[in-house]
């Protein structure tokens, strides 16, 4: 587990390549667990978490960046703050689509935002910042 | 760190049984496997994944994309399925009702 820095956030840094989400998934869990979520919402948290890096991966490789993402966490009793920032060039988030539609992809931001108690997503100057809020 | 992915037939089906964890790193090698079985001809595809123990949407839009290659066909995918980390991503997306869900490889066994 990860100190919190003097902000009260625990920070992971990762390529942005595919093993990434592996990591992340383990951290942000563990984060879970810290927190004192029940089984069902680290469950959540693992799944969204996975979602979000899998984004951050995909933008990188879109826009051939090598900086790497960030992973943070912050917990206090019964309450996890995740987010995931990338320098993958940012991205329109979609508009919210019909459930159901058979299609191949695009299914990342509806997981996260029916997983989520709160979502965001912030656009940075050369990336986004998704923040997801886990609540017990 | 990859899938176990063990192929059988019941009656018209051809069963994978997929053990691990699918996301961006391994869907690529179920996607694979189903293009595969695809190939040769089959139509009636099951994909079981009793010992999936985490799969997130890219795993997902395999299991769509495979499902209208096999729809093309006449064929049908049936995603076996009766652990919480698949029902979950099927449920919270809305796929439940799009793919032929099924508890176990006796209900194919059943049909057949």
């Amino acid at each position: 587990m990860s100190t919190p820095d003097e902000t009260g956030w625990m920070t992971l840094k990762l390529r942005p390549e595919g093993t990434a989400v592996r990591f992340a998934r383990a951290f942000a869990v563990a984060a879970a667990d810290d927190a004192g979520l029940g089984g069902e919402i680290v469950e959540d948290v693992r799944l969204a978490c996975s979602e979000a890096v899998t984004n951050a991966v995909h933008a990188s490789r879109v826009h051939s960046v090598s900086e790497p993402l960030q992973v943070r966490c912050a917990t206090s009793p019964g309450e996890l703050t995740v987010q995931v920032i990338d320098h993958g060039g940012g991205f329109e988030p979609q508009p919210a689509r019909d459930v159901g539609e058979l299609r191949i992809g695009g299914y990342g931001l509806p997981v996260m935002r029916g997983l989520a108690a709160d979502m965001r997503i912030d656009r940075m100057d050369d990336g986004s910042c998704v923040t997801m809020v886990f609540r017990s | 760190m990859n899938l176990s992915i063990t192929k059988q037939n019941i009656g018209d089906w051809t069963v994978l049984s997929v053990s691990g964890e699918v996301d961006i790193v391994t869907a690529p090698q179920l996607r694979e496997e189903l293009h595969a079985v695809i190939a040769d001809g089959g139509t009636q595809v099951a994909v079981e994944t009793s010992d999936v123990g985490f799969m997130d949407s890219t795993g997902l839009g395999v299991l769509v994309g495979g499902l209208k290659r096999l729809r093309q066909a006449d064929g049908d995918l049936v995603v076996v399925c009766s652990t919480p980390p698949v029902r979950k991503i099927l449920e919270i997306t809305g796929l439940m009702d799009v793919f032929k869900v099924s508890e176990s490889l006796d209900d194919l066994r059943s049909s057949t």
